[in-house]
């Protein structure tokens, strides 16, 4: 579905302040990176700011040209810039919006509609659905500039997948939106991922948002690709501790498996992270020394790992 | 059969757009009357033997002169903006944001049409509506392609802001619109009419209020026209290939 071969972007910027002969630097952002995507796959690209992300989707969505390497997507050079390519996907930055402002959202659709060429029947079909799943209906006739900025953006996720892309570029889709509406959008995105089959790419950098949707995950640090596979195995690779929580009803053993561990206690509950090869070890140790009314083990967020990785690098 | 659907999408959601600024409309068109009256009295006041009102309502009414800046203005913003619309859709980016205000700038030009029309009628002149439509077709498409050309520019320069003010000097000037052509000497405007100023102002107005086609005017703006577009179609090509400001 979507293939990329060694794809390196560089922008030119200013190397100094020369008003008559100005004198440019070429910054390269992204290093030749390499991925494929099937059909139907929820992948979310992620990596810290200026990482080359967005970068990425823009060139996948033929907005940016490439200055070397290889795109395909749905079977088209994004950079041809060919109509029906640009049928074939959908494409959504968080803070840009392909709604017309002035005018309500139902006529910002039939735009949408004749834009893409897409049928009646498809239109009504999808429209419908797109509507009750996202509670569209009682913003439809609004001008944009009159909605909400969680209804603008439930009404551009909509917008999005209208003409049935074959792929779908999201781009920080939740930015600043309220727990409710990313809710919405998150159901929205997982059912017509798994019911049409459509390859969706995400970058976020909220990485609860990936854990939750997607079933893989590319990372790009510095415009080169760290890491991609599955987020189960990143955390398999990357992490060897898992965290600890109890609450201490009792001491009834002589042994300090606070300072064995390096625990923290803060009145009755102590917690602290172990390591995975420990875990059993330390978990009897505690059971032998304390007399608990809670225990927990659980792995670390996405959020806490990637944070550490990238201070590591 | 798929471009004419996404040119009339675009050109009825401009239409839509003008419709929820009912209060821009109008006072365009009242400022439009406004300016043709103050300036036809100070010229009339230095030359009484012209007629300078019915002129100066024609080119007011009737020259849609604030076209070209709109389109510029709203393609610049976007540009600059990093984002419009049809980046990434199957429809040309600039004539999208073409018909677009097409549709919107309509509106205007149909009130504009009808209020002109009426007052000249009431002034006791009988413009021509075959010769405006014509004309006012003439009119569009070179401003569109001028709209392009300097658009095009954004690309390099960020802003055209200080190219759209001095065009729009230059036109004011050598097109009519504040002075008069018919006092200019005869062999000064014979120079100027290998312009498009004043075939877009002066000659077009004078056409509608006489009733005679003026086919040299139509030759000269299509002319630039030509040249305008294909200037721009290289600098937009180019423009595109480096188009960075939505880098990530």
């Amino acid at each position: 579905m979507i293939k990329v071969r060694r794809l390196s972007k560089s922008f030119n910027v200013p190397a100094g302040k020369y008003f008559v002969f100005p004198r440019w630097k070429s910054v390269e952002v992204l290093h030749g990176i390499s991925f494929g995507i099937s059909r139907g796959e929820f992948v979310g690209l992620v990596g810290p700011n200026g990482a080359g992300k967005t970068t990425t989707m823009k060139i996948l969505s033929g907005i940016l040209t490439p200055s070397s390497g290889e795109v395909i997507l749905s079977g088209y050079n994004p950079q041809k810039r060919r109509s029906d390519f640009f049928k074939s996907i959908g494409v959504m930055f968080g803070n840009r919006s392909n709604l017309v402002f002035d005018i309500p959202v139902i006529d910002s659709f039939l735009l949408l509609k004749d834009i893409y060429g897409v049928p009646e029947k498809t239109f009504s079909r999808n429209l419908s659905l797109f509507t009750s799943m996202l509670d569209l209906d009682p913003l439809l006739q609004i001008p944009v500039r009159k909605l909400s900025f969680g209804q603008r953006m439930r009404a551009e996720t909509a917008a999005v997948f209208l003409h049935s892309p074959k792929a779908v570029l999201l781009d920080e889709p939740t930015i600043a939106l309220d727990a409710v509406a990313k809710q919405s959008i998150y159901n929205f995105l997982r059912t017509i991922n798994e019911k049409t089959k459509t390859t969706i790419i995400l970058t976020t950098h909220n990485l609860s948002e990936i854990e939750l949707l997607c079933n893989r995950m590319i990372l790009i640090h510095k415009g080169n690709l760290m890491y991609d596979g599955s987020i189960q195995k990143f955390r398999d690779e990357y992490v060897d501790y898992k965290h600890i929580t109890f609450e201490i009803l009792q001491k009834v053993g002589r042994r300090d498996v606070m300072q064995k561990y390096r625990l923290s206690r803060k009145g009755n509950i102590a917690s602290g992270r172990i390591k995975r090869s420990d875990q059993i070890k330390a978990i009897s140790d505690i059971l032998s020394t304390y007399k608990l009314s809670s225990l927990s083990v659980s792995d670390p967020s996405l959020e806490e790992i990637l944070s550490e990785y990238y201070r590591a690098m | 059969m798929f471009a004419a659907r996404s040119i009339k999408a675009s050109f009825v959601a401009g239409v839509k757009t003008a419709i929820q600024y009912k209060g821009n409309v109008f006072g365009n068109v009242i400022s439009s009357i406004i300016s043709a009256l103050v300036i036809a009295f100070i010229w009339a006041s230095l030359s009484p033997q012209h007629d300078f009102l019915t002129y100066f309502i024609a080119v007011n009414l009737f020259i849609p002169l604030h076209f070209f800046f709109s389109v510029v203005m709203d393609y610049e913003r976007k540009i600059r903006a990093g984002w419009m619309l049809p980046f990434a859709k199957p429809v040309g980016w600039f004539s999208y944001n073409a018909f677009l205000k097409i549709g919107s700038e309509s509106v205007l030009i149909v009130l504009n049409f009808i209020v002109g029309m009426v007052a000249l009628y009431l002034l006791g002149a009988s413009p021509s509506v075959p010769v405006y439509i014509v004309s006012i077709i003439f009119v569009i498409m070179y401003e569109i392609c001028t709209a392009y050309l300097i658009s095009s520019l954004t690309y390099f320069t960020y802003s055209v802001w200080g190219i759209r003010v001095f065009y729009n000097i230059i036109q004011n000037i050598f097109g009519g619109m504040v002075i008069p052509l018919a006092l200019f000497p005869p062999a000064y405007l014979q120079m100027l009419s290998i312009l498009p100023f004043p075939n877009k102002i002066h000659y077009i107005a004078n056409a509608i209020l006489d009733g005679n086609f003026p086919y040299s005017s139509y030759a000269v703006l299509l002319a630039w026209s030509l040249l305008f577009i294909a200037i721009g179609y290289a600098i937009h090509r180019v423009g595109m290939r480096k188009f960075e400001s939505l880098g990530g």
